[in-house]
């Protein structure tokens, strides 16, 4: 987050400096910073292609940023892979990303042991998790009678598991229905500000990021557009994100026309 | 929902000898046992959710066996001397070593590209590698139900056989010692292939025919339905240096012959020494590959 960068910046959950990524000839992210503190929710908000996803998986070192600095709990996620993915908790956006077959307390227990608890440390473990978000009563159903936002639930709960100190949210309430979302999103808010744990929250409901962001990054054409802190709602964030975009897309457009032009992210 | 806040939780029930992962400084221990047994858990828990498959495999083996003692019946009569030593036993017995051999080691090939195919398409694969488990010991512990059950499979098969279609195998101790290491020295070279064939499937996403080519190649090549002395010479001395074609011989040796060739014991597990590290090395670097291309959970 350029220019609101702070001396505490670097020993920060979740610090990325100038991230570049390219698929092919098309940039990804270009030159992304990010920063979130102990206990800070940040929101992540952009259209689709902006680079969240990316962003959210180069922190989760699922993909390999072609150049920047990504620092997660500490730990470089290139040098110290499984440092990093100790130290975080990620939910994916996918909801496909279980064993529909099994039940959800057995889920769980398979994915603690790969957090390398052996199965009896995994069980009081399991239960609590499964009771923090609400699943204790359909911890034995299987996920594929789940609904949507059980599985959600149960995403966020496989994210807790290893007690991480960084939460990285990939569209976590996206199917699921406003009672449910409204429930989650205060979950994840008591996590981040009463355990003091980094939250990173890429979404496109816009209440979602009024609601809980402590600060709110507008993501477009791969590059940070806006900074913005807690005092906007859900409308003025629209319609940041709207100019922020179709900016993004002008520009896009010259760049096609004229070839690249360097990586200055644009600012507000 | 509770209004505790999650991370309380976790930490208080995770006090005692349960990892803390959150801390700096701390990091979960590997246990490779907890993962294996964790990962046979899974796979048995759905694969009790399809029960009929069970039914299958069960009617699938009786009727391979009836079919190679009818056959055994048939074949082995009016061959040439060279190649009647090999069917001294039968062609029934020959056969069912064959077979049950290629059983298992089409499934050591197959299994690791299969189940990385499955978690790329589940979804699974992405949350498993995120995960603070490195993936050399995620991947094989994945594919270990599949090789556990192979292997009770086969040896049903050779039970079976031996107990109602008269096959007789040596069950001395050097008989069944020779066996049992020609097998795991079998399992764990061909596994080397096998994790190599799913880097393949790692980065090329289908890897069916690769894997179908080996396997038929082993079957047309490895001596498992007829003798490698049928073959032209040319292809013959192809035979003779397959690996494959060791673990049948040594095999066939220990159950059948009543002889161990250690030797050649020796030969693969030589050879399985040193294919396992080369196999993680190439299958560590097409996962660099995918996550570079950021290509790790498509499909």
């Amino acid at each position: 987050m350029e220019g609101l960068a702070r001396a505490s910046d670097t020993d920060a959950p979740v610090y990325a400096r100038g991230v570049h990524k390219s698929f092919g000839a098309t940039a990804a992210l270009r030159g992304v910073d990010v920063t979130v503190h102990r206990g800070e929710v940040v929101a992540l908000l952009g259209p689709n292609g902006a680079g969240k996803s990316t962003l959210m998986r180069i922190l989760a070192t699922a993909v390999v940023a072609d150049a920047g600095v990504v620092r997660v709990g500490g730990a470089d996620v290139v040098a110290e892979p499984r440092t990093a993915r100790a130290r975080l908790g990620i939910v994916l956006a996918d909801e496909r990303c279980f064993y529909w077959r099994l039940s959800g307390r057995a889920n769980l227990e398979f994915f603690a042991s790969l957090h390398g608890m052996r199965r009896k440390q995994a069980r009081p473990v399991v239960d609590e998790v499964l009771e923090a978000v609400g699943l204790a009563p359909a911890a034995d159903r299987r996920v594929d009678r789940y609904s949507t936002g059980m599985r959600a639930r149960l995403g966020l709960a496989r994210a807790l598991l290893g007690e991480p100190s960084v939460l990285l949210l990939d569209e976590p309430t996206r199917s699921v229905d406003p009672i449910g979302s409204i429930e989650l999103r205060e979950l994840v808010a008591r996590t981040a500000h009463e355990r003091g744990v980094a939250v990173l929250l890429a979404s496109h409901d816009l209440h979602e990021a009024a609601a809980i962001a402590d600060t709110t990054l507008v993501l477009a054409g791969g590059e940070i557009a806006r900074v913005l802190d807690s005092g906007y709602d859900a409308a003025a964030l629209e319609a940041v994100l709207v100019a922020a975009t179709s900016r993004s897309g002008a520009a896009t457009r010259t760049q096609r026309s004229t070839g690249p032009t360097g990586h200055s992210p644009a600012r507000p | 929902m509770t209004s505790e806040p999650i991370g309380t939780a976790v930490a208080r029930s995770s006090s005692g000898d349960a990892p803390v992962v959150g801390q700096l400084g701390a990091l979960p221990p590997v246990r490779p046992f907890t993962v294996l047994r964790a990962s046979l858990r899974r796979d048995w828990r759905m694969a009790r959710s399809y029960r009929f498959p069970f039914v299958l495999t069960a009617v699938q083996l009786l009727a391979n066996l009836a079919s190679y003692f009818f056959l055994g019946r048939l074949v082995g009569r009016g061959v040439e001397p060279g190649v009647a030593a090999q069917l001294r036993e039968g062609y029934f017995s020959f056969a069912i070593i064959g077979t049950t051999m290629l059983s298992i080691v089409g499934t050591t090939l197959t299994t690791f590209a299969r189940r990385l195919r499955t978690d790329q398409t589940t979804g699974t694969l992405e949350a498993l590698l995120v995960s603070p488990s490195p993936a050399w010991l995620v991947v094989p512990a994945s594919a270990s139900y599949e090789l556990v059950v192979s292997g009770i499979v086969s040896f049903l098969t050779v039970g079976i056989a031996a107990a109602f279609f008269g096959l007789r195998v040596d069950t001395s101790a050097v008989g069944v010692a020779a066996a049992v290491l020609a097998v795991l020295g079998s399992l764990v070279l061909f596994c080397s292939l096998g994790i190599a064939l799913s880097a393949f499937v790692l980065v090329f996403k289908r890897g069916e025919s690769a894997i179908a080519l080996v396997t038929s190649g082993f079957a047309f090549l490895g001596g498992v339905l007829y003798p490698i002395q049928l073959l032209p010479a040319s292809l013959r001395t192809i035979a003779e240096v397959l690996p494959f074609t060791w673990s049948l011989q040594v095999l066939r040796a220990a159950l059948l012959d009543r002889s161990a060739e250690w030797l050649r014991l020796g030969a693969l597990w030589a050879v399985a020494a040193v294919l396992i590290p080369v196999a993680m090395s190439i299958f560590q670097v097409a996962l660099c590959r995918a996550r570079r291309t950021g290509t790790l959970g498509q499909y």
